[in-house]
């Protein structure tokens, strides 16, 4: 991180073979097109050079780091292209489906312990997640669109958020 | 537990999935930098939400956005001066070289005159960028769309677009290049503007050779570009700080 902190082409180039496809997937599943999913890609990558002096990896991981970093950047995005627009109400089940394109050790280990623990949620928590993460809501829209409590929506997304990542830690 | 955790505590969904207003966002990122306790319920939702894009569907990137990438980061931390990119036909080589030069010049200068100064830059510019338009449609009929860009009301700065456009022909491009911005609200996009409105993407603006200016480029537009007919510039929260329509259109 220190390398990158300089600017250092080798280190840009690991961290891009490391964590390129993830982020790119995610600009293309929340903004749509590779266009503006190459200009995320770009984004996250200057992002994560000027905020390397900040990184503390006694505070938590590289790879969520670096994904947090991605997902905000993608949201933000899609709320500034959305405007102020009430965001349009939307229900997919938004788990992905087995695709065939060849990846490293590494990421498809990453992406099968994942899966796995997306599997653990409740149909409900997925909806909620879904909303969320790949459709830029709020947990206020959420609840009004949904007529639930907002109280109860932040519970429900808590719970799903921790219980994937307790799914998580008993993989590694 | 302190009522500020709790309140923080409250946001911290939000927080995670980008849900807060930028106000709310600082006030929760100062309690973390002092509370431990709230920053580990932190760590713990962002590393869920890490799981959910890499569960997710894997996307092949195209093969040159990694040079880009590194280039972007080398010329922002200073290790290296932008390099010309490949392009895919010797013509854009050229026009985009020469516009860039061109307007290098112009904008270095213009960046230090007075406003008559600034008026008599301006038309040396379009001067020659009406020379390079000629010379473009020399290599098959493109046409070149100049536009000027003009800082909005509240504002500083300025700069210069070309829309190139082939109607089908060959891949449409568009350059902008603008200096005198604000670099606290950055980083800046640039968008061109279709005549109904609907804004498609250029690029976000980077640091060129010259000090102080920003230049995007975007090669291989899929959509027709010849209804494309003005140029915005937006900073990081979204406001559109330079405009500019057509000024110079030339026709195949």
């Amino acid at each position: 991180m220190r390398e990158l902190a300089l600017g250092n082409e080798e280190a840009v180039r690991v961290l891009y073979a490391r964590f390129s496809r993830p982020v790119y997937s995610v600009g293309m599943r929340i903004l749509g097109t590779p266009e503006l999913a190459e200009e995320l890609t770009q984004d996250v990558f200057l992002a994560a050079w000027r905020k390397a002096p900040r990184f503390d990896p006694a505070r938590g991981r590289l790879s969520t780091w670096l994904m947090a970093i991605a997902h905000n950047l993608a949201v933000d995005r899609l709320r500034h292209d959305r405007g102020a627009a009430r965001p349009p109400l939307v229900l997919v089940d938004e788990l992905p489906e087995p695709h065939d394109l060849p990846e490293e050790d590494e990421a498809a280990l990453n992406r099968e312990t994942a899966r796995r623990a997306m599997a653990t949620l409740s149909p409900a928590e997925r909806k909620l997640l879904s909303l969320a993460y790949f459709h830029g809501w709020t947990a206020r829209e959420i609840a009004q669109a949904d007529g639930i409590p907002l109280g109860t929506v932040k519970t429900r997304l808590r719970t799903a958020l921790i219980r994937l990542r307790r799914s998580q830690m008993k993989e590694l | 537990m302190s009522v500020e955790c709790l309140e923080t505590r409250d946001r911290l969904v939000d927080f995670v999935l980008a849900g807060l207003s930028e106000e709310e966002t600082l006030a929760v990122s100062r309690h973390l930098e002092w509370c431990a306790a709230c920053r580990k319920e932190v760590g713990e939702l962002q590393d869920g939400i890490a799981t959910v894009g890499w569960a997710l569907e894997p996307a092949a990137a195209p093969p040159d956005l990694e040079e880009r990438v590194v280039e972007a980061v080398a010329v922002a931390a200073g290790a290296r001066v932008r390099e010309r990119r490949r392009f895919r036909t010797v013509s854009a080589v050229a026009v985009a070289t020469a516009v860039v030069a061109v307007v290098a010049a112009s904008w270095a200068i213009a960046l230090v005159s007075r406003v008559d100064q600034l008026r008599a830059t301006q038309q040396r510019t379009e001067e020659r960028a009406a020379q390079l338009a000629e010379l473009v449609q020399a290599f098959g009929g493109q046409q070149i769309v100049s536009v000027r860009l003009g800082p909005t009301v509240g504002h500083a700065g300025g700069g210069q677009g070309w829309v190139v456009s082939s109607g089908g022909q060959a891949s449409d491009w568009v350059l902008v290049v603008a200096g005198g911005l604000d670099s606290a609200a950055g980083p800046y996009r640039a968008f061109v503007v279709h005549d109904s409105g609907v804004e498609l993407l250029v690029g976000t603006l980077v640091a060129s050779h010259k000090e102080g200016q920003l230049s995007a480029y975007r090669f291989g537009f899929r959509q027709d570009l010849r209804a494309y007919h003005s140029l915005v510039v937006r900073d990081a929260s979204g406001a559109i700080v330079l405009r500019g329509a057509v000024t110079a259109p030339g026709s195949a």
